[in-house]
Protein backbone atom coordinates (compact mmCIF):
# COMPACT_ATOMS: atom_id res chain seq x y z
CA UNK A 1 0.00 0.00 0.00
CA UNK A 2 1.43 3.33 -0.92
CA UNK A 3 0.31 7.10 0.81
CA UNK A 4 -0.85 7.71 -2.74
CA UNK A 5 -5.05 8.69 -2.97
CA UNK A 6 -6.71 6.93 -5.87
CA UNK A 7 -9.80 7.81 -4.95
CA UNK A 8 -10.51 11.56 -2.90
CA UNK A 9 -14.38 11.54 -2.29
CA UNK A 10 -15.39 15.43 -1.02
CA UNK A 11 -18.70 16.27 0.21
CA UNK A 12 -20.56 13.82 -1.21
CA UNK A 13 -24.07 14.31 -1.75
CA UNK A 14 -26.73 12.19 -3.03
CA UNK A 15 -30.32 13.09 -2.84
CA UNK A 16 -33.45 11.68 -5.06
CA UNK A 17 -36.59 13.08 -5.79
CA UNK A 18 -39.56 11.04 -4.44
CA UNK A 19 -43.31 9.98 -6.31
CA UNK A 20 -45.60 12.65 -4.36
CA UNK A 21 -47.00 8.79 -3.21
CA UNK A 22 -43.73 7.84 -0.85
CA UNK A 23 -43.29 11.75 0.38
CA UNK A 24 -42.43 11.70 3.66
CA UNK A 25 -42.97 14.35 5.80
CA UNK A 26 -44.05 16.09 3.45
CA UNK A 27 -40.87 15.86 1.63
CA UNK A 28 -40.36 15.03 -1.71
CA UNK A 29 -36.96 14.44 -1.75
CA UNK A 30 -34.96 11.59 0.03
CA UNK A 31 -31.34 12.71 1.08
CA UNK A 32 -29.54 9.16 0.62
CA UNK A 33 -25.97 10.45 0.80
CA UNK A 34 -25.07 13.22 3.34
CA UNK A 35 -21.78 14.61 2.38
CA UNK A 36 -19.01 12.24 2.71
CA UNK A 37 -15.76 12.29 3.27
CA UNK A 38 -12.69 9.94 1.72
CA UNK A 39 -9.61 8.84 0.60
CA UNK A 40 -8.20 5.58 -0.73
CA UNK A 41 -4.74 4.73 -1.14
CA UNK A 42 -3.44 3.00 -3.59
CA UNK A 43 -3.00 -1.16 -3.04
CA UNK A 44 -5.38 -0.92 -0.14
CA UNK A 45 -8.61 -2.67 0.23
CA UNK A 46 -11.03 -0.20 1.71
CA UNK A 47 -14.36 -1.47 2.31
CA UNK A 48 -17.46 0.51 3.36
CA UNK A 49 -19.63 -1.12 5.81
CA UNK A 50 -23.13 -0.70 6.75
CA UNK A 51 -26.66 -2.38 6.96
CA UNK A 52 -28.85 -2.11 4.25
CA UNK A 53 -29.85 1.46 2.96
CA UNK A 54 -27.23 3.11 4.62
CA UNK A 55 -25.68 4.96 1.49
CA UNK A 56 -22.69 1.88 0.47
CA UNK A 57 -24.42 0.79 -3.31
CA UNK A 58 -25.10 4.72 -3.96
CA UNK A 59 -21.70 5.98 -2.89
CA UNK A 60 -19.97 3.17 -5.20
CA UNK A 61 -22.23 3.97 -8.28
CA UNK A 62 -21.66 7.64 -8.21
CA UNK A 63 -17.93 6.56 -8.50
CA UNK A 64 -18.71 4.25 -11.12
CA UNK A 65 -20.88 6.89 -13.70
CA UNK A 66 -23.78 4.78 -13.11
CA UNK A 67 -25.37 7.95 -11.32
CA UNK A 68 -24.30 11.45 -10.95
CA UNK A 69 -24.13 13.06 -7.09
CA UNK A 70 -26.25 16.17 -6.47
CA UNK A 71 -23.27 17.54 -4.17
CA UNK A 72 -19.56 17.07 -3.59
CA UNK A 73 -16.71 15.91 -5.59
CA UNK A 74 -14.83 12.77 -6.85
CA UNK A 75 -11.42 12.61 -8.31
CA UNK A 76 -10.18 8.58 -9.01
CA UNK A 77 -6.75 8.55 -10.34
CA UNK A 78 -6.55 12.40 -10.32
CA UNK A 79 -9.80 12.11 -13.26
CA UNK A 80 -13.56 13.76 -12.24
CA UNK A 81 -16.31 11.27 -12.49
CA UNK A 82 -18.46 13.32 -14.08
CA UNK A 83 -16.15 15.24 -16.79
CA UNK A 84 -14.08 12.63 -17.67
CA UNK A 85 -16.27 10.10 -16.63
CA UNK A 86 -15.18 7.67 -19.79
CA UNK A 87 -11.40 7.61 -18.98
CA UNK A 88 -12.46 7.29 -15.17
CA UNK A 89 -14.48 3.90 -16.84
CA UNK A 90 -11.47 2.49 -18.77
CA UNK A 91 -9.06 2.41 -15.79
CA UNK A 92 -11.54 0.61 -13.11
CA UNK A 93 -13.32 -2.39 -13.03
CA UNK A 94 -16.36 -2.94 -11.41
CA UNK A 95 -18.29 -6.16 -9.67
CA UNK A 96 -22.21 -5.31 -9.37
CA UNK A 97 -24.33 -6.58 -6.63
CA UNK A 98 -26.05 -8.33 -9.27
CA UNK A 99 -24.60 -11.85 -11.14
CA UNK A 100 -27.02 -11.60 -13.79
CA UNK A 101 -25.94 -11.76 -17.80
CA UNK A 102 -27.19 -11.69 -21.03
CA UNK A 103 -28.71 -15.18 -21.94
CA UNK A 104 -27.71 -17.64 -24.47
CA UNK A 105 -24.34 -16.72 -24.44
CA UNK A 106 -21.04 -18.35 -22.80
CA UNK A 107 -18.38 -17.10 -20.15
CA UNK A 108 -16.18 -17.18 -22.64
CA UNK A 109 -18.10 -15.16 -25.11
CA UNK A 110 -19.09 -12.71 -22.38
CA UNK A 111 -15.71 -11.42 -21.18
CA UNK A 112 -14.57 -11.37 -25.34
CA UNK A 113 -18.02 -9.13 -25.28
CA UNK A 114 -16.53 -7.13 -21.70
CA UNK A 115 -13.25 -6.71 -22.93
CA UNK A 116 -14.20 -5.32 -26.32
CA UNK A 117 -16.12 -2.71 -24.66
CA UNK A 118 -13.05 -1.29 -23.35
CA UNK A 119 -11.15 -1.68 -26.22
CA UNK A 120 -9.20 -5.05 -25.27
CA UNK A 121 -9.05 -8.39 -26.31
CA UNK A 122 -8.93 -10.98 -23.50
CA UNK A 123 -7.19 -14.49 -22.80
CA UNK A 124 -10.24 -16.05 -21.79
CA UNK A 125 -8.39 -19.04 -20.55
CA UNK A 126 -6.24 -17.52 -18.30
CA UNK A 127 -9.17 -15.22 -16.94
CA UNK A 128 -11.30 -17.80 -16.25
CA UNK A 129 -8.10 -19.55 -14.38
CA UNK A 130 -7.94 -17.26 -12.15
CA UNK A 131 -11.37 -17.66 -10.70
CA UNK A 132 -10.93 -21.88 -11.33
CA UNK A 133 -13.58 -21.92 -14.09
CA UNK A 134 -11.76 -22.90 -17.18
CA UNK A 135 -13.87 -26.13 -17.72
CA UNK A 136 -16.89 -23.82 -17.81
CA UNK A 137 -15.79 -21.86 -20.60
CA UNK A 138 -18.57 -22.97 -22.90
CA UNK A 139 -21.27 -23.24 -20.27
CA UNK A 140 -23.50 -20.04 -19.57
CA UNK A 141 -24.25 -18.19 -16.56
CA UNK A 142 -27.13 -20.04 -16.04
CA UNK A 143 -25.74 -23.21 -15.25
CA UNK A 144 -23.08 -22.07 -12.48
CA UNK A 145 -23.74 -22.53 -8.79
CA UNK A 146 -24.09 -19.07 -6.88
CA UNK A 147 -20.41 -19.07 -5.64
CA UNK A 148 -19.42 -19.57 -9.23
CA UNK A 149 -21.40 -17.00 -10.62
CA UNK A 150 -19.51 -14.39 -8.01
CA UNK A 151 -16.30 -15.95 -9.08
CA UNK A 152 -16.79 -15.24 -12.83
CA UNK A 153 -18.52 -11.88 -12.11
CA UNK A 154 -15.10 -11.23 -10.70
CA UNK A 155 -13.70 -12.30 -13.63
CA UNK A 156 -14.95 -10.41 -16.25
CA UNK A 157 -14.00 -6.82 -13.88
CA UNK A 158 -10.69 -7.56 -14.47
CA UNK A 159 -11.34 -7.49 -17.96
CA UNK A 160 -9.73 -4.05 -18.97
CA UNK A 161 -6.66 -4.89 -16.25
CA UNK A 162 -7.93 -2.12 -13.99
CA UNK A 163 -6.09 -0.42 -11.56
CA UNK A 164 -8.94 0.12 -9.08
CA UNK A 165 -11.73 -2.43 -9.12
CA UNK A 166 -15.27 -1.85 -7.12
CA UNK A 167 -17.02 -4.75 -5.57
CA UNK A 168 -20.59 -4.66 -4.30
CA UNK A 169 -21.12 -7.11 -1.78
CA UNK A 170 -19.31 -9.55 -3.03
CA UNK A 171 -20.67 -12.57 -0.99
CA UNK A 172 -23.93 -11.45 -0.29
CA UNK A 173 -26.01 -15.11 -0.75
CA UNK A 174 -22.94 -17.18 -0.85
CA UNK A 175 -22.76 -20.19 1.75
CA UNK A 176 -19.38 -20.16 4.12
CA UNK A 177 -17.43 -22.19 2.23
CA UNK A 178 -17.98 -19.86 -1.28
CA UNK A 179 -17.55 -16.93 0.71
CA UNK A 180 -14.11 -17.96 1.83
CA UNK A 181 -13.34 -18.99 -1.61
CA UNK A 182 -14.07 -15.19 -2.55
CA UNK A 183 -12.36 -14.01 0.23
CA UNK A 184 -9.16 -15.50 -1.23
CA UNK A 185 -9.43 -14.02 -4.26
CA UNK A 186 -9.97 -10.76 -3.57
CA UNK A 187 -6.96 -10.48 -1.19
CA UNK A 188 -5.18 -12.31 -4.80
CA UNK A 189 -6.49 -9.87 -6.82
CA UNK A 190 -4.80 -7.30 -4.64
CA UNK A 191 -1.90 -8.67 -3.73
CA UNK A 192 -1.34 -8.08 -7.61
CA UNK A 193 -1.58 -4.55 -6.89
CA UNK A 194 -5.11 -3.75 -7.35
CA UNK A 195 -6.73 -1.79 -5.24
CA UNK A 196 -9.71 -2.67 -3.87
CA UNK A 197 -12.96 -1.10 -2.96
CA UNK A 198 -15.67 -2.57 -1.73
CA UNK A 199 -19.31 -2.44 -0.13
CA UNK A 200 -20.33 -5.03 2.58
CA UNK A 201 -22.77 -5.87 5.36
CA UNK A 202 -20.77 -8.80 6.39
CA UNK A 203 -18.83 -7.64 9.99
CA UNK A 204 -16.51 -10.95 9.39
CA UNK A 205 -16.23 -9.61 5.94
CA UNK A 206 -14.80 -6.49 6.52
CA UNK A 207 -12.50 -7.86 9.36
CA UNK A 208 -10.59 -10.11 7.69
CA UNK A 209 -10.43 -8.47 4.40
CA UNK A 210 -10.11 -4.75 4.84
CA UNK A 211 -7.35 -2.32 5.57
CA UNK A 212 -9.72 0.26 6.34
CA UNK A 213 -13.07 0.79 6.97
CA UNK A 214 -16.10 3.43 6.67
CA UNK A 215 -18.68 2.79 8.81
CA UNK A 216 -21.64 4.19 7.14
CA UNK A 217 -25.25 4.71 8.55
CA UNK A 218 -28.10 6.71 7.51
CA UNK A 219 -25.91 8.40 4.20
CA UNK A 220 -23.74 9.67 6.74
CA UNK A 221 -19.56 8.05 7.93
CA UNK A 222 -19.71 7.62 11.60
CA UNK A 223 -16.18 6.21 11.40
CA UNK A 224 -13.24 5.32 9.04
CA UNK A 225 -9.93 3.07 10.26
CA UNK A 226 -8.30 0.31 9.81
CA UNK A 227 -10.52 -2.51 11.75
CA UNK A 228 -8.34 -3.37 14.82
CA UNK A 229 -7.94 0.49 15.88
CA UNK A 230 -11.72 1.02 15.59
CA UNK A 231 -12.26 -1.79 17.77
CA UNK A 232 -9.40 -1.07 20.37
CA UNK A 233 -10.88 2.11 20.46
CA UNK A 234 -13.63 1.01 22.05
CA UNK A 235 -14.26 1.71 25.81
CA UNK A 236 -15.22 -2.04 26.46
CA UNK A 237 -13.83 -5.11 24.82
CA UNK A 238 -16.19 -7.88 26.10
CA UNK A 239 -19.89 -7.89 25.53
CA UNK A 240 -22.63 -10.18 26.52
CA UNK A 241 -26.05 -10.90 24.64
CA UNK A 242 -28.97 -12.73 25.55
CA UNK A 243 -32.46 -13.66 24.74
CA UNK A 244 -35.75 -12.79 26.88
CA UNK A 245 -38.96 -14.18 26.30
CA UNK A 246 -39.96 -10.94 28.05
CA UNK A 247 -38.90 -7.57 27.92
CA UNK A 248 -37.06 -6.24 30.99
CA UNK A 249 -36.56 -3.08 33.07
CA UNK A 250 -32.71 -1.70 32.15
CA UNK A 251 -32.66 -0.53 35.57
CA UNK A 252 -32.00 -4.04 37.06
CA UNK A 253 -28.54 -3.42 35.82
CA UNK A 254 -27.84 -0.07 37.34
CA UNK A 255 -26.61 -2.01 40.81
CA UNK A 256 -23.54 -3.53 38.62
CA UNK A 257 -20.78 -0.51 37.97
CA UNK A 258 -18.68 -2.53 35.37
CA UNK A 259 -21.78 -2.80 32.95
CA UNK A 260 -20.88 0.32 30.77
CA UNK A 261 -24.42 0.48 28.38
CA UNK A 262 -27.39 -1.20 28.08
CA UNK A 263 -28.86 -1.85 24.46
CA UNK A 264 -32.41 -3.32 24.94
CA UNK A 265 -33.73 -4.23 21.77
CA UNK A 266 -36.17 -7.12 22.77
CA UNK A 267 -35.98 -9.80 22.71
CA UNK A 268 -32.32 -9.58 22.28
CA UNK A 269 -30.24 -7.52 25.83
CA UNK A 270 -26.98 -6.65 24.98
CA UNK A 271 -24.69 -5.91 27.92
CA UNK A 272 -21.09 -4.13 27.02
CA UNK A 273 -18.55 -5.15 30.06
CA UNK A 274 -15.38 -4.14 31.75
CA UNK A 275 -15.17 -6.87 33.37
CA UNK A 276 -15.44 -10.78 33.24
CA UNK A 277 -15.87 -11.11 37.13
CA UNK A 278 -19.48 -10.02 36.87
CA UNK A 279 -20.89 -12.81 34.85
CA UNK A 280 -22.12 -14.37 37.77
CA UNK A 281 -23.60 -11.34 39.24
CA UNK A 282 -25.26 -10.96 35.60
CA UNK A 283 -27.20 -14.60 35.73
CA UNK A 284 -27.93 -14.09 39.56
CA UNK A 285 -29.65 -10.77 38.57
CA UNK A 286 -31.93 -12.35 35.59
CA UNK A 287 -32.72 -15.41 38.33
CA UNK A 288 -33.94 -13.05 41.19
CA UNK A 289 -36.40 -10.87 38.12
CA UNK A 290 -37.36 -14.21 37.69
CA UNK A 291 -36.41 -13.45 33.81
CA UNK A 292 -36.44 -16.26 31.65
CA UNK A 293 -33.50 -16.17 29.04
CA UNK A 294 -31.48 -18.03 26.61
CA UNK A 295 -28.78 -18.08 23.91
CA UNK A 296 -26.67 -16.35 26.67
CA UNK A 297 -22.98 -15.33 24.57
CA UNK A 298 -20.08 -13.62 25.99
CA UNK A 299 -17.55 -12.55 23.56
CA UNK A 300 -15.09 -10.05 23.05
CA UNK A 301 -15.56 -6.59 20.72
CA UNK A 302 -15.87 -6.38 17.01
CA UNK A 303 -17.20 -4.45 14.32
CA UNK A 304 -20.44 -4.81 15.33
CA UNK A 305 -19.75 -3.76 18.88
CA UNK A 306 -17.92 -0.63 17.05
CA UNK A 307 -21.53 -0.21 14.71
CA UNK A 308 -23.25 -0.38 18.04
CA UNK A 309 -21.48 2.32 19.64
CA UNK A 310 -21.53 4.21 16.87
CA UNK A 311 -25.15 4.60 16.30
CA UNK A 312 -26.88 3.18 19.30
CA UNK A 313 -28.42 0.29 17.09
CA UNK A 314 -27.64 -3.72 17.09
CA UNK A 315 -26.52 -3.86 13.81
CA UNK A 316 -28.62 -6.23 11.25
CA UNK A 317 -26.87 -7.79 8.74
CA UNK B 1 -17.24 0.45 -37.11
CA UNK B 2 -15.74 0.20 -33.82
CA UNK B 3 -14.91 -3.45 -32.61
CA UNK B 4 -17.40 -2.53 -29.24
CA UNK B 5 -20.42 -1.55 -31.87
CA UNK B 6 -19.37 -4.89 -33.55
CA UNK B 7 -19.19 -7.18 -30.31
CA UNK B 8 -22.76 -5.56 -29.40
CA UNK B 9 -24.36 -6.10 -32.44
CA UNK B 10 -23.38 -9.47 -32.34
CA UNK B 11 -24.93 -10.18 -28.77
CA UNK B 12 -27.88 -8.84 -30.01
CA UNK B 13 -28.29 -11.28 -32.88
CA UNK B 14 -27.16 -13.80 -30.88
CA UNK B 15 -30.21 -12.91 -28.46
CA UNK B 16 -32.46 -13.41 -31.14
CA UNK B 17 -31.22 -16.75 -32.85
CA UNK B 18 -30.44 -18.19 -29.78
CA UNK B 19 -33.52 -17.81 -28.04
CA UNK B 20 -36.05 -20.76 -29.12
CA UNK B 21 -39.31 -18.80 -28.00
CA UNK B 22 -38.22 -15.27 -29.86
CA UNK B 23 -36.85 -17.06 -33.08
CA UNK B 24 -40.67 -18.76 -33.15
CA UNK B 25 -41.88 -15.66 -33.02
CA UNK B 26 -39.82 -13.56 -34.95
CA UNK B 27 -39.92 -16.50 -37.80
CA UNK B 28 -42.58 -18.73 -37.22
CA UNK B 29 -45.52 -17.47 -36.25
CA UNK B 30 -45.20 -15.04 -39.28
CA UNK B 31 -45.18 -17.86 -41.66
CA UNK B 32 -48.30 -19.57 -39.83
CA UNK B 33 -50.22 -16.63 -40.11
CA UNK B 34 -49.20 -15.95 -43.55
CA UNK B 35 -50.13 -19.22 -44.64
CA UNK B 36 -53.47 -19.53 -42.81
CA UNK B 37 -55.02 -16.52 -44.73
CA UNK B 38 -53.30 -17.76 -47.89
CA UNK B 39 -55.63 -20.63 -48.05
CA UNK B 40 -58.51 -19.18 -46.83
CA UNK B 41 -61.10 -18.86 -49.89
CA UNK B 42 -61.25 -15.42 -49.67
CA UNK B 43 -60.70 -14.91 -53.24
CA UNK B 44 -59.81 -11.74 -54.98
CA UNK B 45 -59.66 -8.12 -53.15
CA UNK B 46 -59.06 -4.39 -53.56
CA UNK B 47 -61.50 -3.85 -56.51
CA UNK B 48 -61.51 -7.77 -57.54
CA UNK B 49 -58.17 -6.95 -58.90
CA UNK B 50 -55.71 -8.56 -56.72
CA UNK B 51 -55.66 -12.36 -54.89
CA UNK B 52 -56.04 -11.86 -51.10
CA UNK B 53 -52.52 -14.33 -50.90
CA UNK B 54 -50.73 -10.89 -52.45
CA UNK B 55 -52.27 -8.58 -50.66
CA UNK B 56 -51.57 -9.74 -47.14
CA UNK B 57 -48.26 -10.74 -47.82
CA UNK B 58 -46.98 -6.81 -47.50
CA UNK B 59 -49.28 -6.72 -44.70
CA UNK B 60 -47.48 -9.85 -42.83
CA UNK B 61 -44.41 -8.31 -43.26
CA UNK B 62 -45.22 -4.88 -41.92
CA UNK B 63 -47.08 -6.83 -39.24
CA UNK B 64 -43.93 -8.76 -38.43
CA UNK B 65 -41.94 -5.55 -38.41
CA UNK B 66 -44.06 -3.52 -36.24
CA UNK B 67 -43.94 -6.69 -33.79
CA UNK B 68 -39.72 -6.70 -33.86
CA UNK B 69 -40.27 -3.17 -31.76
CA UNK B 70 -43.14 -2.93 -29.85
CA UNK B 71 -43.07 -6.56 -28.64
CA UNK B 72 -39.07 -7.91 -29.43
CA UNK B 73 -37.44 -4.95 -28.34
CA UNK B 74 -39.56 -3.25 -25.64
CA UNK B 75 -39.41 -6.97 -23.99
CA UNK B 76 -35.50 -7.02 -24.52
CA UNK B 77 -34.98 -3.94 -22.67
CA UNK B 78 -37.06 -4.35 -20.01
CA UNK B 79 -35.72 -7.87 -19.57
CA UNK B 80 -32.34 -5.99 -19.01
CA UNK B 81 -33.29 -3.37 -17.06
CA UNK B 82 -35.40 -5.47 -15.04
CA UNK B 83 -32.22 -8.48 -13.85
CA UNK B 84 -29.80 -4.93 -13.87
CA UNK B 85 -28.02 -6.64 -16.88
CA UNK B 86 -28.13 -2.72 -18.48
CA UNK B 87 -25.63 -1.72 -15.60
CA UNK B 88 -22.90 -4.07 -16.87
CA UNK B 89 -22.85 -1.83 -19.86
CA UNK B 90 -23.19 1.49 -18.25
CA UNK B 91 -20.03 0.96 -16.25
CA UNK B 92 -18.21 0.27 -19.22
CA UNK B 93 -16.75 3.45 -21.31
CA UNK B 94 -19.21 2.57 -24.50
CA UNK B 95 -21.54 5.27 -24.96
CA UNK B 96 -25.06 5.13 -24.65
CA UNK B 97 -25.30 5.65 -28.28
CA UNK B 98 -23.46 2.70 -29.19
CA UNK B 99 -25.36 0.84 -27.23
CA UNK B 100 -28.82 2.21 -29.43
CA UNK B 101 -27.44 2.20 -32.43
CA UNK B 102 -25.97 -1.52 -32.10
CA UNK B 103 -29.42 -2.62 -31.30
CA UNK B 104 -31.29 -0.68 -33.81
CA UNK B 105 -28.92 -2.18 -36.52
CA UNK B 106 -29.76 -5.83 -35.57
CA UNK B 107 -33.21 -5.32 -35.31
CA UNK B 108 -33.25 -3.47 -38.95
CA UNK B 109 -31.16 -6.76 -39.76
CA UNK B 110 -33.89 -8.76 -38.73
CA UNK B 111 -36.62 -6.67 -40.40
CA UNK B 112 -34.58 -7.45 -43.66
CA UNK B 113 -34.13 -11.21 -43.37
CA UNK B 114 -38.11 -11.09 -42.42
CA UNK B 115 -39.00 -9.93 -45.90
CA UNK B 116 -36.94 -11.80 -47.46
CA UNK B 117 -37.90 -14.59 -45.73
CA UNK B 118 -41.61 -14.10 -45.79
CA UNK B 119 -41.08 -13.29 -49.48
CA UNK B 120 -39.48 -16.20 -50.53
CA UNK B 121 -41.93 -18.72 -48.97
CA UNK B 122 -45.32 -16.29 -50.92
CA UNK B 123 -43.23 -17.27 -53.66
CA UNK B 124 -42.81 -20.60 -53.83
CA UNK B 125 -45.89 -21.80 -51.77
CA UNK B 126 -48.61 -19.30 -53.09
CA UNK B 127 -46.72 -17.43 -56.52
CA UNK B 128 -46.96 -14.34 -54.87
CA UNK B 129 -45.95 -11.13 -57.13
CA UNK B 130 -42.72 -9.71 -55.88
CA UNK B 131 -41.78 -6.80 -57.92
CA UNK B 132 -38.04 -6.61 -59.25
CA UNK B 133 -37.65 -3.79 -57.19
CA UNK B 134 -37.10 -5.61 -54.16
CA UNK B 135 -34.51 -3.04 -52.74
CA UNK B 136 -37.24 -0.84 -52.39
CA UNK B 137 -39.14 -3.21 -49.72
CA UNK B 138 -35.69 -2.98 -48.33
CA UNK B 139 -35.67 0.72 -47.64
CA UNK B 140 -39.72 0.42 -45.98
CA UNK B 141 -37.95 -2.23 -43.87
CA UNK B 142 -35.17 0.17 -42.92
CA UNK B 143 -38.26 2.88 -41.92
CA UNK B 144 -40.71 0.44 -40.14
CA UNK B 145 -38.01 -0.98 -38.27
CA UNK B 146 -36.30 2.44 -37.40
CA UNK B 147 -40.32 3.73 -36.12
CA UNK B 148 -41.20 0.74 -34.27
CA UNK B 149 -38.05 0.02 -32.61
CA UNK B 150 -38.09 3.32 -31.27
CA UNK B 151 -41.76 2.48 -30.04
CA UNK B 152 -40.07 -0.09 -27.82
CA UNK B 153 -37.39 2.09 -26.55
CA UNK B 154 -40.15 3.93 -25.15
CA UNK B 155 -42.24 1.89 -23.92
CA UNK B 156 -39.11 0.63 -22.15
CA UNK B 157 -38.99 4.14 -20.65
CA UNK B 158 -42.92 3.23 -18.90
CA UNK B 159 -42.34 -0.21 -18.35
CA UNK B 160 -40.14 -1.71 -15.38
CA UNK B 161 -41.57 -4.79 -15.22
CA UNK B 162 -43.19 -7.48 -18.03
CA UNK B 163 -46.86 -6.98 -16.18
CA UNK B 164 -45.91 -3.01 -16.68
CA UNK B 165 -45.54 -3.40 -20.13
CA UNK B 166 -48.32 -6.02 -20.95
CA UNK B 167 -51.22 -3.58 -21.27
CA UNK B 168 -48.87 -0.87 -22.73
CA UNK B 169 -47.87 -3.38 -25.45
CA UNK B 170 -51.32 -4.16 -26.41
CA UNK B 171 -52.67 -0.31 -26.18
CA UNK B 172 -50.29 0.29 -29.00
CA UNK B 173 -50.23 -2.86 -31.02
CA UNK B 174 -53.53 -4.09 -31.01
CA UNK B 175 -54.63 -0.50 -32.86
CA UNK B 176 -51.87 -1.01 -35.45
CA UNK B 177 -52.66 -4.68 -35.93
CA UNK B 178 -56.23 -4.37 -36.58
CA UNK B 179 -56.60 -0.88 -38.29
CA UNK B 180 -53.21 -0.88 -40.26
CA UNK B 181 -54.39 -1.40 -43.40
CA UNK B 182 -52.47 -5.49 -42.99
CA UNK B 183 -55.75 -7.98 -43.13
CA UNK B 184 -57.96 -5.94 -45.21
CA UNK B 185 -57.87 -2.85 -47.03
CA UNK B 186 -58.67 0.65 -45.08
CA UNK B 187 -61.68 1.64 -47.27
CA UNK B 188 -62.89 -1.37 -45.80
CA UNK B 189 -63.28 0.65 -41.96
CA UNK B 190 -65.87 3.12 -41.17
CA UNK B 191 -65.31 6.59 -41.64
CA UNK B 192 -63.93 7.55 -38.19
CA UNK B 193 -61.98 4.48 -37.94
CA UNK B 194 -60.24 5.36 -42.11
CA UNK B 195 -59.24 8.77 -40.52
CA UNK B 196 -57.48 6.92 -37.84
CA UNK B 197 -56.09 4.53 -39.65
CA UNK B 198 -54.45 7.05 -41.95
CA UNK B 199 -52.36 8.59 -39.08
CA UNK B 200 -50.94 4.61 -38.00
CA UNK B 201 -47.40 4.61 -39.51
CA UNK B 202 -47.94 1.15 -40.25
CA UNK B 203 -50.62 1.67 -42.49
CA UNK B 204 -48.06 3.37 -44.61
CA UNK B 205 -45.65 0.37 -43.92
CA UNK B 206 -47.99 -2.02 -45.08
CA UNK B 207 -49.29 0.70 -48.32
CA UNK B 208 -45.68 1.09 -49.16
CA UNK B 209 -44.59 -2.47 -49.51
CA UNK B 210 -47.69 -3.56 -51.48
CA UNK B 211 -46.88 -0.84 -53.86
CA UNK B 212 -43.52 -2.59 -54.73
CA UNK B 213 -44.68 -5.94 -55.19
CA UNK B 214 -47.90 -5.02 -56.71
CA UNK B 215 -45.91 -2.83 -59.29
CA UNK B 216 -48.97 -0.87 -59.64
CA UNK B 217 -47.52 2.13 -57.73
CA UNK B 218 -45.81 5.34 -58.98
CA UNK B 219 -42.78 6.85 -58.11
CA UNK B 220 -44.85 9.49 -56.57
CA UNK B 221 -47.13 6.96 -54.35
CA UNK B 222 -43.51 5.09 -53.06
CA UNK B 223 -42.88 8.26 -52.07
CA UNK B 224 -46.24 9.55 -50.14
CA UNK B 225 -45.68 6.56 -48.35
CA UNK B 226 -41.60 6.57 -48.00
CA UNK B 227 -42.63 10.63 -46.96
CA UNK B 228 -45.30 9.96 -43.90
CA UNK B 229 -42.64 7.11 -42.64
CA UNK B 230 -39.83 9.62 -42.79
CA UNK B 231 -41.94 11.94 -40.64
CA UNK B 232 -42.87 9.51 -38.10
CA UNK B 233 -39.36 8.59 -37.96
CA UNK B 234 -38.85 12.29 -37.21
CA UNK B 235 -41.24 12.77 -34.88
CA UNK B 236 -40.46 9.74 -32.70
CA UNK B 237 -37.01 10.47 -33.00
CA UNK B 238 -37.22 13.44 -31.07
CA UNK B 239 -39.48 12.32 -28.49
CA UNK B 240 -36.94 9.65 -27.35
CA UNK B 241 -34.45 12.03 -27.61
CA UNK B 242 -36.58 13.91 -25.12
CA UNK B 243 -37.85 10.86 -23.07
CA UNK B 244 -35.20 8.05 -23.80
CA UNK B 245 -32.51 7.50 -20.91
CA UNK B 246 -30.18 4.47 -20.23
CA UNK B 247 -29.19 5.58 -16.46
CA UNK B 248 -31.25 6.92 -13.92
Amino acid sequence: MSNVNVIEVTDLKKEYQLPRREAKNNSRSFEAVKGISFQVARGEIFGILGPNGAGKTTTLEIIEGLKTQTGGTIKVLGLDNILDRQAVQKKIGVQLQSSEYMQHMSLGELLELFASLYGKTVNIENLLSLVNLVDKQHSQVKELSGGQKQRFTLASSLVNEPEIIFLDEPTTGLDPRARRDVWELIKDFNKKGITIVMTTHYMEEAEFLCDRVAVMDSGQILAINNPKTLIEDLSHTTQVSFLTDEAIDPQIWDSISQIEKVYNDHPKVVLEITSLDILGEIVEKLKHNNVSFSSFTVRTASLEDVYLDLTGKVYQE
Amino acid sequence: MTRSFTQLFKMNMRMIYRNPTGLFFTLVMPVLIYVILSVLPIGKIAGDRVNYSDFVLPGIIALTIMQGGIYGLAYYMIDLKSRNVIKRFLVTPISQAEFIFSLLASRVLIAILQLVFLSVIGWLLFDATIGVNIVFAFGFAVLGSGIFSIFGFLISVFADSYEAAAPITAAVGLPLTFLGNIFYPIEALPGFLQTFAKILPITYLASGIRSVYDQTATWGGWGYDAGILLIWLLVMTVIALKLFKLKE
